[in-house]
């Protein structure tokens, strides 16, 4: 496969390569572990145990973070007191189902866009990927005032209109330039033997596209799930999610720590599991098409 | 036949677009201009429970409806929350209390309020941030009080059964013949310290500063620039600063520039008629004059030795530092004493603390001939109703409010979890009273005697209750906070405070 | 609509319209409508409410007003010195960003062993949400229990104060924030735009005896212009209009230090509840933000492959 020769060639590794490649990567998973980690064992300690920093300069006194005694308190406040169960299974429900319409709609309309000779199509892209740029707080306000018309509003329906508005954008930008890095001679070379238009679309165009468009839908579902402001705003109290549960547990007699602790874990989990089981089409995907000639 | 087709298409496309835009011009123009209210659905349950009211149970009139209480998450609200089965009982009206912070209950509740809905029944009605923007969108509940057909509490709701004048300050805005919320919770700033310490540092601080070392009502800023400077020296090693602000950005920032403003010669930014009242455009602001510009420059000395996250703590900041050891002193909220003397949350706890007014103004700091003062203010949380409701529904909610400020309530919150009651009755109550005494079993009622003292003239500073008053407290507080982190001179401060504020309401 | 002809077909009729509109056509309708639906009214009102005052109490109908909101913007200092900061945050975050995601992906290029597991690993911050984020610097970087504080502290940095509570450090506090959030994606990217590149051209350059440095700037780069594009857009139009962590660690103090065009839009839609303004404000920021994307989109197209 082209990337194996690509990394025979590039790899011709010197030793000092190596050792720098690794320090590098280290330091980096370093700092990009040690919140998380912070954030992980803050979660099972008491809030005061979590507060006990040692003294300025105390370097052997960072062991102290591992004296402790594990409670999940934190955890059980949160479901019991705070009621977080019924937050997760809203995110889920709402940025799964929003990915899902922005993802299908996007990639029909994406090879629409596509393949169809279009005058204005540059500029229909362009519009396209703009209505993403909008100020959240500025569409927030009139999408508001529409969803209580409607009756939609505070319901998991209504937050999932909502996510679609910007998901949607963002599905058919994307999906297009995967599409447009296919060839189109394929395509019209089986036309031409006698497919459908759907035969092509289903059977050739989307395969081929397939890890962009889960790339699509793995991104989709992540700025939804990880999403405050439409859902504080639009979601209101039927249709709430974790990050907006998180903000509440800052309170105005003091910020529950722990439970904000244990929150992020809650909320971190499912994306990594998703990025894990995904990541290969992932990274594929954002290579925009395997097809190269 | 083709260009038939054209054409066909081509009108079908034109008439497709003018009726798209035409369509949206009349949408947008709707909701513009005040859309009609279109919710019809709990008003019916109301509707229907109210036909069957039994004689003489004017509590159940409204069985069987829902109201929503979007509330900021303090004490009170938590508290009412354990109690909601008693209401139901008695009323038969389901409530669904939310809390969050005050700024989204802000966002929240103002985007319900100004759409014309009707999600939120009930609102917290801050005095300030929210009170001043959204009066007119609450009911008048003046009909409900004078109504016979509603239930009230025995004491009823004239001015005097409230702390004082709290009703003007929760109730009426700008001159207009109504009440729209009802005093619900009090947090009044007064000052907690570190009386174990003071004693023990007493001889220490009396040779270096020539005077006791003790906390009284005539305790100045100045005196307050003292103990800072005592307790930040390490080796008072049990704090490690003397005093700490409040901070916040926008609220409680505004809160704390104010008190030592006022303190000296009872300066405010604006004239008004009724400070407690407010009115709707104050004119042109006095930022600029003489005793301004000293006080700007007094208070840059009192930011500069106070512990540094003074201008950036949020809500709990300054209390949990107070908890644990970090400042020896703070103005506080009189709803925090339960936190601070919390064994489980605080070192300061078991008889440690003191309360006592807010500072003095300092006499020599006054050039402008008014009085130094305990200046005291406050954010009084009141509870209002939505006034896009049906009269059946307002009439429902007025059964919670009722409930909720009610003498019994209140004391009977106070009693168990800490609560701050808004009724003289409940404050001057024999119990309560016994209770500001160590040791006692209520700690907020600690607080009560200096509160008592605070909330009338001289002292107290309700204002300005004007309908700008977000914008003013964001610029008063990114201006006056850039001359506290020295990033311009107090001067200059008060000409770009003068030129903004007068530019926000049209001067 | 096909026509199984075995003989074949004329790929003219892959564009045949039918009912005005091609396949192509038909399937674009769904989602062109629904985005229609739900975001062009959006659009719609900002404009129209951006030329009105809205009422500040009930019974009053909203004030035609032209242009005065955007004059007033013009006027209002916090406005004007909120493009500065967020000048400041956008273009250091994503400078920082895009080198260091761009190292990262170079090293992540070169792992023989375990880059899959590495990768995952890099990955990790990007999946929370800002909001989270945003709460895991508060604790971080607090000045009584955070570790980085203590770390700061510890190593003479910091010698006493706050960080998010000291005016000179509180955007870096975010802007470090933002890096550690969002660096991993551009890592991504910048890592699949490199297993892109054709080999053959990067065998040509070698045997040409191009150093490594001259090979990257002649042949990696060009090749990666449409990776380079799609992430720093990405990139930019979230870090336009993304507030969450600036909203929970700082709500754009101290003394506005953090208050960029984006936060205060906040405040003046949701605290002050200046919606005409509110709207206005946010058409211009939109107005920015899309003029910077195109401007940034045809300076890569010039330079090359571009989509």
């Amino acid at each position: 496969m082209a990337a194996n020769s690509q990394e025979t060639i590039l790899k011709k590794r010197t030793p000092i390569g190596t050792i720098i490649t690794v320090v590098v990567l280290v330091i980096w998973i370093v700092w990009t572990l040690s919140p998380l980690f912070i954030t992980a064992i803050s979660c099972i300690k008491t809030t005061r145990e979590a507060f006990e920093t040692p003294e300025y300069g105390d370097w052997k006194g960072v062991l102290n973070i591992f004296r402790f005694k594990p409670t999940f308190i934190h955890f059980e406040t949160l479901f019991k007191i705070e009621g977080f169960g019924p937050y997760i299974w809203h995110g889920l429900v709402c940025s799964l189902s929003s990915a899902i319409i922005a993802v299908v709609l996007g990639t029909l309309g994406a090879y629409g866009l596509s393949r169809g000779k279009f005058k204005q199509e540059a500029n229909i892209s362009f519009w396209i990927i703009s209505t993403r740029m909008a100020p959240a707080v500025v569409v927030i306000v009139p999408l508001y005032y529409i969803f209580r018309r409607f009756g939609i509003l505070a319901t998991i329906p209504g937050l999932i209109v909502a996510y679609t508005t910007f998901n949607l954008p963002f599905s058919l930008w994307l999906i297009k330039g995967f599409f447009d890095d296919i060839p189109v001679e394929i395509e019209e070379a089986a036309f031409v033997d006698g497919d459908t238009h759907w035969d092509v679309f289903r059977k050739i165009a989307v395969p081929l596209a397939a890890p962009g468009i889960v790339a699509s839908f793995v991104l989709c579902v992540l700025i939804s799930w990880n999403d405050f402001l439409f859902a504080a705003v639009i979601g209101g109290h039927a249709a709430k999610t974790v990050p907006v549960g998180i903000t509440e547990l800052r309170t105005t007699v003091e910020v529950l720590w722990g439970p904000i602790n244990a929150a992020t874990i809650i909320l971190i989990i499912p994306m990594i599991a998703l990025g894990v089981l995904i990541r290969k089409y992932l990274i594929q995907g954002l290579t925009m098409g395997a097809v190269r000639e | 036949m083709f260009r038939e087709k054209m054409s066909r298409r081509q009108f079908l496309r034109t008439a497709g677009k003018a009726a798209l835009g035409g369509g949206m011009l009349y949408a947008v123009g709707g909701l513009v201009s005040k859309p009609r209210f279109l919710w019809a659905g709990k008003d019916k349950a109301a509707k229907e429970a109210a036909k069957k009211v039994p004689e003489g149970d004017i509590w159940r009139q409204y069985a069987g409806s829902k109201l929503v209480f979007m509330s900021e998450n303090t004490p009170p609200t938590s508290a009412a929350k354990e109690y909601l089965q008693e209401f139901y009982d008695l009323t038969g009206i389901e409530v669904d209390i939310r809390q969050d912070v005050l700024s989204t209950v802000q966002e929240k509740c103002g985007i319900d309020l100004k759409g014309g809905s009707t999600a939120y029944h009930l609102n917290y009605a801050q005095d300030k941030p929210m009170g001043t923007m959204f009066a007119d969108y609450w009911a008048d509940m003046t009909p409900f009080i004078e109504d016979d057909t509603l239930p009230k509490d025995p004491e009823g709701y004239d001015d005097d059964v409230w702390g004082h004048r709290w009703l003007d300050v929760c109730g009426r805005f700008y001159g207009e013949d109504k009440i729209v919320s009802i005093p619900y919770d009090n947090a009044v700033a007064v000052m907690f310290y570190r009386k174990d310490l003071f004693e023990k540092y007493s001889k220490d601080f009396e040779k270096d500063f020539g005077y006791p070392l003790e906390y009284t009502d005539d305790t100045t800023w100045k005196n307050i620039i003292d103990f800072m400077k005592f307790f930040n020296s390490s080796k008072r090693s049990e704090v490690e600063y003397g005093f700490g602000f409040q901070g916040l950005e926008g609220w409680a920032g505004q809160l704390d520039f104010q008190r030592p403003i006022f303190a000296h010669g009872q300066w405010q930014e604006w004239e008004m008629e009724d400070h407690f009242i407010g009115v709707r455009n104050p004119g042109p602001c006095n930022w600029g004059d003489d005793q301004s510009i000293m006080t700007l420059t007094k208070m840059k000395d009192l930011y500069a030795l106070a512990h540094p996250e003074s201008l950036s703590w949020d809500w709990s900041g300054v209390n949990n530092a107070f908890q644990t050891g970090k400042v020896a002193m703070c103005v506080n909220y009189g709803e925090f004493a339960a936190s601070a003397e919390d064994p489980d949350q605080s070192v300061a706890a078991g008889g440690k603390i003191g309360y006592g007014m807010d500072p003095k103004g300092e006499p020599s700091w006054i050039i402008n001939g008014g009085p130094a003062v305990n200046a005291t203010n406050y954010g009084l949380g009141g509870i209002a109703i939505n006034g896009n409701l049906s009269e059946d529904m307002q009439r429902a909610s007025w059964m919670f409010v009722a409930w909720v400020t009610s003498a019994a309530l209140q004391k009977t919150v106070l009693k168990k979890l800490g609560g701050t009651p808004t009724r003289m009755s409940v404050l001057t109550d024999p119990e309560v009273v016994a209770a500001a005494k160590r040791p006692t079993t209520m700690p907020n009622a600690m607080t009560y005697p200096p509160i008592l003292k605070a909330i009338v003239a001289p002292h107290v500073v309700p204002g300005p209750k004007i309908p700008k008053w977000n914008e003013y407290a964001t610029i008063q507080c990114i201006e006056i906070g850039k001359c506290m982190h020295g990033r311009q001179g107090p001067e200059e401060t008060t000409k770009i405070l003068k030129r903004k504020l007068d530019q926000i309401h049209g001067v | 609509m096909s026509n199984n002809n075995t003989s074949g077909r004329e790929l003219s009729v892959l564009h045949r319209r039918r009912h005005g509109l091609s396949f192509y056509g038909w399937v674009l309708i769904p989602a062109v409508f629904l985005l229609l639906l739900i975001t062009v009214y959006p659009f719609f009102w900002m404009i129209v409410m951006s030329l009105f005052k809205v009422a500040i109490r009930p019974g009053v109908k909203n004030e035609f007003v032209g242009f005065a909101n955007y004059v007033g913007l013009a006027k209002d200092s916090l406005f004007i010195h909120g493009w500065v900061i967020q000048a400041k945050y956008v273009g250091i975050s994503m400078a920082i960003e895009f080198i260091l995601g761009f190292s990262i992906a170079l090293f992540l290029n070169n792992l023989k062993r375990g880059a899959n597991v590495v990768t995952t690993v890099v990955l990790v911050p990007m999946m929370l949400a800002p909001v989270a984020v945003g709460f895991l610097y508060l604790y971080l970087f607090n000045s009584s229990f955070g570790w980085y504080y203590w770390f700061l502290r510890s190593i003479g940095i910091l010698k006493q104060g706050s960080i998010l509570g000291d005016m000179r450090w509180a955007l870096a506090a975010i802007i470090i924030a933002d890096v550690w959030e969002w660096t991993p994606f551009l890592a991504l990217v910048f890592l699949a735009g490199l297993k892109k590149v054709p080999l053959d051209q990067l065998e040509a350059a070698k045997c040409d005896g191009a150093p490594p440095v001259r090979r990257f700037i002649d042949v990696v780069l060009p090749n990666m212009t449409s990776v380079i594009v799609i992430g720093v857009l990405i990139r930019f139009m979230d870090i336009m209009r993304y507030i969450d962590k600036i909203f929970v660690m700082t709500t754009g103090g101290p003394a506005g230090a953090t208050k960029t065009v984006s936060y205060y839009l906040f405040d003046v839609a949701f605290r002050f509840f200046e919606l005409g303004r509110g709207a206005a404000h946010g058409f211009v920021l939109l107005l920015v933000t899309i003029f910077v994307a195109l401007t940034f989109v045809n300076v890569m197209k010039r330079k090359g492959v571009e989509r």
